[in-house]
C-alpha cells in the first residue's frame, strides 16, 4: 500500500520510494530509506500534511508526496 | 600561539549555535527550528596556547544539498581548509544524526563527534556509551549539555588537541568498492578522499566533478562502469546500516513516551488546530498591548518633563535659537517619540516571540497552514518567514533562504511586507487606541484593540495567500515543489536568559536602528517645517503638492508625505506625521495619545480615515533595509522594485475600495 493510505498510529515497513534522484536523495537523508519502520502520527487540518516517525524524528510530507512511498503494512 | 581554524557541522536544530555562542560569547540568535542559522558565523576562544577559530555552519541533513544555506554548509564542508571538524549531534537522535558523521568521517579525517543535548537525553532514559563510541569511529567522542554549559572545556580541548589523520571507512557492496577502486586509481592528487570523491562521482553529483580536477570527457570514460539503478539506494542503505549497528552497539534506549506528542495532537487537530494559532496570535497581542500601555505614557511623561530644561541647557550654551529649535523640536521630539511608542510593546513583544519560538512553535504553525499554502502553489515554510516578519520583514526576507525552490522563495520574499513588523505595530497600536477603541486604558480596552490588531494582521494574512496565489498563476507560474518539514521535539525554554538576550539582542538593536533613522529624520522634517520657498514653509508645499493624491484614497497630503518620508524606517511615520500638523498649527505642547487625537482631529480626521491609515500602513511599499535585502536575496532590482510597487498598488486599491464604501455609507 502506499505511505498516504496509512492511518494515525499505525506503523509499516518502507519497501520502495519511487520520485525523481533529487526528492529520493532527500527522503533517503531523512531516513525514508526501503526497509525502515515508520510511523503515521497525525494528519493535519486540511488532511494534509500528514506527520510521519522514522528514525526517531518527527517529518511532516505532504499527502501527495506521501503517494510516492510504497509501504508494507500488516494490521 | 598555535591556531586551529574548526568548522561546527551539524544536523538542523541540535544547537550548534548555543555552542558557538556559549564557546565565543557571542550572540548569535538561537531558535528551536531548521533554518535558523542561514549564513556562517565566525567567532574565537582561546583553549591554552591555541585560539579556536570557529565557524557555525547552517544546519544540514547530509552533504546532499537541497536548500541554499544547505550549500552554504556543504561548500564549507568540501572546498574550504580547516583542521578540525566538529559534527554536533542531538543526543535523542542520534540514528538520523550519524549518517551525517559517516558522511563527514568520508570527506574529513580529523573529526570531533559532540553529543549534544545531554540534558533531554537522559531524562529520557537514553544511555550513551562513549568509550564504544570512539572505539568504533577512531575519533573523540564528547558528550555535552550546551544550554547548562556542560562539557564545553571537554570539547575546547577536543577541538584543540584532535589529530586523526586516517579516513574512517566502512564497506560499501563488492560492485560498489570495485566502482570506487576504478575511479580513484584514475583521480589524480587531491586533498580530499580519493574514496569519497569516487563516492560522489558514481553519484554523478555535479558539483564534486570540478573538484577532481578531471576534465568532462574523462570523467565520461571512467563513468562508463554501468550505473546501476539501484546504486544510491544501495549507497544510502549501507550508510543507515552503518549507522544502525554503531548505535545499538552503544546506546540503549526506554520505552517511548506519548506525553509530548499528544500536545502536538491538540495543536494540530482539524478543529483545533487553526484556532488554537489564532488564539496564541492574540494572546501575544493582547499581552503586549496591555502592558505596554502604561510604560509607554510614563516614558512620555518622562521626556516630555526634559523637553525645557534641555532647550534651557542649549540656550545657556548659547546656541542660536533656531539651532535649539531644531535640536528639541525636530530631533530630540522625534527620537523620543519613537523611543516611548516602540520600547514598551517592543520589549513585551520579542521576549514572548523567542519564547514561541525556543518552544518550537513555529514549525507547527508552518505544518498547519502547509495546505494552503500548497493551494497557493507556495510552500509552507513561507509561514516560518512571515511569522519573523512580523518581529522585521528584512530577517523574514533573508529567511526565506529555508525554502528550497526559488519560485516559491520569491513567492516569500515578496509578499513579507504584507505582515506589520515592530515597527509598524506601535503605529497600528496607537492608531487603533485613539480612533476604534477608545483612550481608557483597561482590560477591556485592550483586549478589543489586540483584537482589531489580529483581523489586521489576518487581512495581510489573507492578502499574503491571494498575492501567493495571483502570483504563482502569472508572474512566478509554476507548480508547488516538494515539501519536507521537521518538526523539532519541544524544549523548554530558559525564561530568564530569553527575556534578557531578546531585549538585549533585539529590542534593542532594532530601537537602535529606528533612533539613528529618526534622529536625523526629526532634523529633516525641522528643516522641512521651518525654510520656506516663497510664502509658505517646505512641508505646507509638499503636502499641498502631494493633497490631490492623498485625499483622492481618504488620506490627505501630510500622511502621503509622511509614509515616503518613513522609507528609512517605519517606525517614524507617526512621529514625522505629528511633527508636520504640529508645524501647521501653533501648538507646541505634546503629553500623551489624547493629545495626539486632539490633533489628529483638528485636521480633520475621522475613523474613516484612521481606517485608510491602517490600510495603508500595511500595505506600503516595505521600508529601505527590506528593499535592500530583497535585493540582496534575489539579485536583481528588477524584483525589488516590484517588491515596492507590488504592495503600494495593493494599498491604493484598498484604499479606494473603502473610498467607496464611505461614499456608500454616506449615500443611505
Amino acid at each position: 500500500m502506499l505511505l498516504s493510505d496509512l492511518k494515525e498510529g499505525q506503523v509499516a515497513t518502507i519497501l520502495q520510494v519511487s520520485c525523481d534522484d533529487s526528492l529520493k536523495q532527500r527522503l533517503y537523508d531523512l531516513g525514508f530509506l526501503p526497509g525502515h519502520a515508520i510511523g503515521c502520527l497525525l494528519e493535519g487540518p486540511f488532511h494534509s500534511p500528514i506527520l510521519y516517525l522514522v528514525n526517531g524524528a518527527m517529518i511532516a510530507l505532504r499527502k501527495r508526496d506521501a503517494m510516492l512511498i510504497e509501504v508494507d503494512y500488516e494490521a | 600561539m598555535k591556531r586551529r581554524k574548526i568548522a561546527l557541522i551539524g544536523n538542523p536544530n541540535v544547537g550548534k549555535s548555543t555552542i558557538f555562542n556559549t564557546l565565543t560569547k557571542n550572540h548569535q540568535h538561537t531558535g528551536n527550528w531548521s533554518g535558523k542559522t542561514v549564513t556562517y558565523a565566525y567567532g574565537e576562544c582561546m583553549y591554552e596556547d591555541t585560539l579556536l577559530q570557529i565557524y557555525d555552519l547552517p544546519g544540514t541533513i547530509s552533504l546532499h544539498a537541497h536548500s541554499y544555506e544547505e550549500e552554504v554548509a556543504r561548500d564549507f564542508i568540501c572546498y574550504e581548509d580547516y583542521d578540525v571538524a566538529v559534527v554536533v549531534c542531538d543526543a535523542s537522535l542520534l540514528e538520523r544524526n550519524f549518517s551525517l558523521v559517516l558522511q563527514i568521517l568520508e570527506v574529513q579525517p580529523n573529526v570531533v563527534v559532540c553529543i549534544n543535548l545531554m540534558d533531554e537525553a537522559r531524562k529520557k532514559g537514553i544511555q550513551i556509551d562513549f568509550d564504544q563510541l570512539q572505539k568504533r569511529l577512531h575519533v573523540p567522542v564528547i558528550g555535552t549539555s550546551a544550554r547548562n554549559k556542560e562539557g564545553l572545556l571537554e570539547l575546547k580541548k577536543a577541538m584543540a588537541v584532535a589529530n586523526c589523520k586516517t579516513f574512517y571507512s566502512f564497506f560499501y557492496p563488492k560492485y560498489i568498492e570495485d566502482c570506487i577502486s576504478v575511479i580513484s586509481k584514475n583521480l589524480p592528487y587531491s586533498r580530499y578522499s580519493k574514496r569519497f570523491l569516487a563516492l560522489q562521482l558514481m553519484k554523478n553529483d555535479d558539483i564534486f566533478t570540478h573538484l577532481s580536477w578531471l576534465k568532462k570527457e574523462e570523467l565520461q570514460n571512467l563513468l562508463v562502469v554501468p550505473r546501476h539503478v539501484f546504486q544510491m539506494e544501495t549507497i544510502a542503505t549501507t550508510i543507515s546500516e552503518e549507522t544502525k549497528s554503531i548505535v545499538h552497539s552503544a546506546i540503549s534506549y526506554p520505552k517511548k513516551s506519548k506525553k509530548q506528542f499528544s500536545f502536538d495532537k491538540f495543536l494540530s487537530r482539524k478543529i483545533t488546530g487553526i484556532p488554537m494559532m489564532l488564539l496564541m496570535l492574540f494572546g501575544i497581542l493582547f499581552l503586549t498591548i496591555y502592558f505596554s500601555n502604561i510604560p509607554s505614557e510614563w516614558l512620555f511623561q518622562f521626556f516630555g518633563n526634559l523637553e525645557n530644561p534641555f532647550f534651557q541647557f542649549l540656550s545657556f550654551l548659547h546656541l542660536p535659537v533656531w539651532l535649539c529649535e531644531m535640536f528639541v523640536y525636530g530631533m530630540y521630539r522625534t527620537l523620543t517619540w519613537v523611543i516611548s511608542v516602540m520600547l514598551p510593546p517592543m520589549a513585551i513583544f520579542f521576549p514572548l516571540f523567542t519564547i514561541l519560538e525556543d518552544l518550537g512553535l513555529l514549525p507547527r504553525i508552518a505544518f498547519n497552514l502547509d495546505y494552503p499554502f500548497e493551494k497557493c502553489h507556495a510552500c509552507g515554510k513561507q509561514a516560518l518567514t512571515m511569522c519573523m516578519g512580523l518581529g522585521c520583514n528584512a530577517v523574514g526576507v533573508m529567511g526565506a533562504r529555508i525554502i528550497d525552490s526559488k519560485r516559491e522563495r520569491f513567492l516569500a520574499i515578496l509578499t513579507n511586507s504584507f505582515l506589520p513588523c515592530n515597527g509598524r505595530f506601535p503605529t497600528l497600536i496607537s492608531m487603533i487606541t485613539m480612533f476604534m477603541v477608545g483612550l481608557s486604558s483597561g482590560l477591556v480596552s485592550s483586549i478589543f484593540s489586540s483584537f482589531i490588531l489580529t483581523l489586521v494582521i489576518l487581512l495581510g494574512i489573507l492578502m499574503t495567500f491571494l498575492v501567493s496565489y495571483l502570483l504563482s498563476r502569472t508572474l512566478l507560474k509554476g507548480y508547488p515543489t516538494h515539501f519536507t518539514l521537521e518538526l523539532p521535539m519541544y524544549r523548554r525554554p530558559k525564561v530568564l536568559q530569553v527575556i534578557i538576550r531578546s531585549i538585549f539582542d533585539r529590542t534593542l538593536f532594532v530601537l537602535g536602528r529606528a533612533v539613528l533613522v529618526a534622529a536625523p529624520a526629526g532634523i529633516v522634517i525641522w528643516i522641512f517645517a521651518n525654510v520656506k520657498i516663497g510664502n509658505v514653509t517646505m512641508i505646507q508645499f509638499l503636502s499641498s503638492f502631494l493633497e490631490p493624491i492623498g485625499v483622492f484614497l481618504g488620506l490627505d497630503g501630510m500622511i502621503l508625505l509622511a509614509f515616503l518620508l518613513g522609507f528609512p524606517a517605519n517606525e517614524i511615520v507617526l512621529p514625522i506625521l505629528m511633527l508636520g500638523y504640529l508645524s501647521l498649527g501653533s501648538m507646541q505642547d505634546f503629553q500623551d495619545l489624547a493629545f495626539m487625537r486632539e490633533v489628529f482631529l483638528a485636521h480633520g480626521w475621522t475613523s474613516w480615515t484612521a481606517v485608510a491609515f491602517l490600510v495603508l500602513c500595511l500595505f506600503h511599499f516595505p521600508c529601505s533595509t527590506t528593499v535592500l535585502t530583497i535585493k540582496k536575496e534575489t539579485h536583481s532590482w528588477k524584483w525589488a522594485l516590484f517588491a515596492i510597487f507590488l504592495p503600494t498598488c495593493i494599498g491604493i486599491l484598498l484604499c479606494l475600495f473603502l473610498q467607496f464604501f464611505h461614499f456608500l455609507w454616506l449615500l443611505f
